[in-house]
């Protein structure tokens, strides 16, 4: 089952334009990967991304797709899910895209907790526009934009969801697909929102944070002794002492997801409810208005 | 076919197509079939000199560096990405896409690893 339908997901996406070796293929297959062994056709699957290299996620992936505008690609996922529950939700973006531009819905989306997946494929660059200096970039890191070094300090997701109450949080890294596998399988399967935060080379213009580099320096959290997931104080410690080079689930916690808090939110989704009103009614009900 | 911003000097691998018209699904001329270390070995000696910092290499020694990356692109852990090779500024890539697999040739040009040429290789079944 999981094998067909991953490649059910294959033939229904589109053939890529990423360069070679970019970290983003390992994330797109490790994604099909996860919904298949979920057992989640792509008719059930929506992914919603914004711009930059990352925003082809969703004609790579092959389920149901929403190309947004740059950094929204969380209100847009948010509304698809709140308006059909029935759908798996997955939104994707890069550094630039969800940290940049997109920052303030990323924290608003962590807080709000509506019952999706936010995939970030953090490269610490902007590679679509040829390397320049991204929110993520450690400081001093040299482009075309920073020739003298990034003289900002770099955003850190990890810490600014957990403090923002995330429900799951947790980060991959391209060069062990396996893994990156099941931390999305079980991030899909949170009930609420999900980060999972990638570190996904950028090839072509990061010479500095290559697969080898990241190899090197990321703790991983399914090998350290003792590591309590369900501890966000401890969650947060742990990343800021290793100064967020880690992999794994980083904290994960059950809440309950935006809907359930609603009052009177309809116990089915929106596109199975009958809305046919008669038009008298719907005079009525915009005379209330008026 | 190639890129314009190919690195002067690299030669074109035959059989190869530009990633650009590889993108567009364009047929690689390399369908009728080339055997990938003659390929990865027309890449090597193409970029190999090209920038005047290496000499030339002999023809030997070019396919016994494209062997050796061939070696190891097809010997790759399953488990782990990319599957890479690189030897002497020459980087080749090899993927999984629908209905087989490209092997992509790259070049270091003092700022960015470049796409030279890609080569569509059949599925092995």
């Amino acid at each position: 089952m999981a094998v067909n339908l991953v490649t059910e997901y294959k033939e229904h996406a589109q053939s890529s334009t990423w360069c070679p070796g970019c970290g983003d293929f390992a994330v797109v297959a490790a994604m099909q990967k996860a919904l298949a062994a979920l057992e989640l056709p792509p008719h059930q699957v929506v992914a919603v991304t914004g711009i930059g290299c990352s925003g082809k996620f969703n004609y790579y992936l092959g389920a149901n797709g929403f190309n947004s505008l740059h950094g929204r690609s969380l209100p847009v996922a948010q509304a698809i899910k709140i308006a059909n529950r029935d759908l798996t939700v997955i939104a994707a973006g890069g550094d630039g895209d969800g940290y940049g531009i997109g920052i303030g819905h990323f924290l608003h989306a962590v807080r709000r907790n509506v019952d999706i997946t936010y995939v970030v494929m953090d490269n610490h660059i902007y590679g679509l526009t040829t390397g320049q200096t991204s929110p993520t970039s450690k400081k001093g890191f040299v482009t075309k934009t920073t020739p003298y070094g990034a003289a900002e300090y770099p955003i850190r997701p990890l810490e600014l969801a957990l403090a923002g109450g995330a429900g799951f949080v947790a980060q991959g890294f391209s060069g062990d697909p396996k893994q990156l596998a099941e931390i999305m399988k079980q991030a899909v399967q949170h009930k609420g929102f999900s980060l999972i935060n990638v570190y996904s080379p950028c090839v072509t213009f990061n010479h500095e944070e290559t697969y080898e580099w990241w190899r090197q320096n990321l703790v991983n959290l399914d090998e350290e002794q003792g590591y309590d997931p369900t501890d966000r104080t401890a969650a947060f410690r742990y990343v800021y002492e290793h100064n967020g080079l880690l992999r794994g689930v980083i904290f994960r916690e059950e809440r309950r997801d935006y809907q359930s808090e609603l009052p009177g939110y309809a116990a089915e989704a929106l596109v199975r409810q009958d809305l046919s009103q008669p038009v008298k009614d719907r005079a009525e009900l915009l005379a209330a208005f008026m | 076919m190639w890129l314009n911003a190919s690195p002067p000097g690299a030669a074109v691998p035959p059989g190869a197509v530009s990633p650009k018209d590889a993108a567009r699904g364009a047929a690689s001329p390399g369908t009728t079939p080339v055997e990938p270390v003659t390929w990865m070995t027309e890449a090597v000696r193409g970029s190999a000199g090209g920038r005047g910092d290496r000499p030339r290499l002999s023809a030997d020694s070019a396919r016994r560096l494209a062997r050796a990356c061939w070696s190891e692109l097809t010997n790759h852990d399953p488990n782990v990405f990319p599957v890479q090779a690189e030897r002497r500024g020459v980087r080749f890539y090899l993927q999984e896409e629908r209905g087989g697999q490209r092997l992509s040739a790259l070049v270091w040009d003092g700022f960015q690893w470049r796409t030279v040429g890609s080569l569509r290789l059949p599925a092995s079944d």
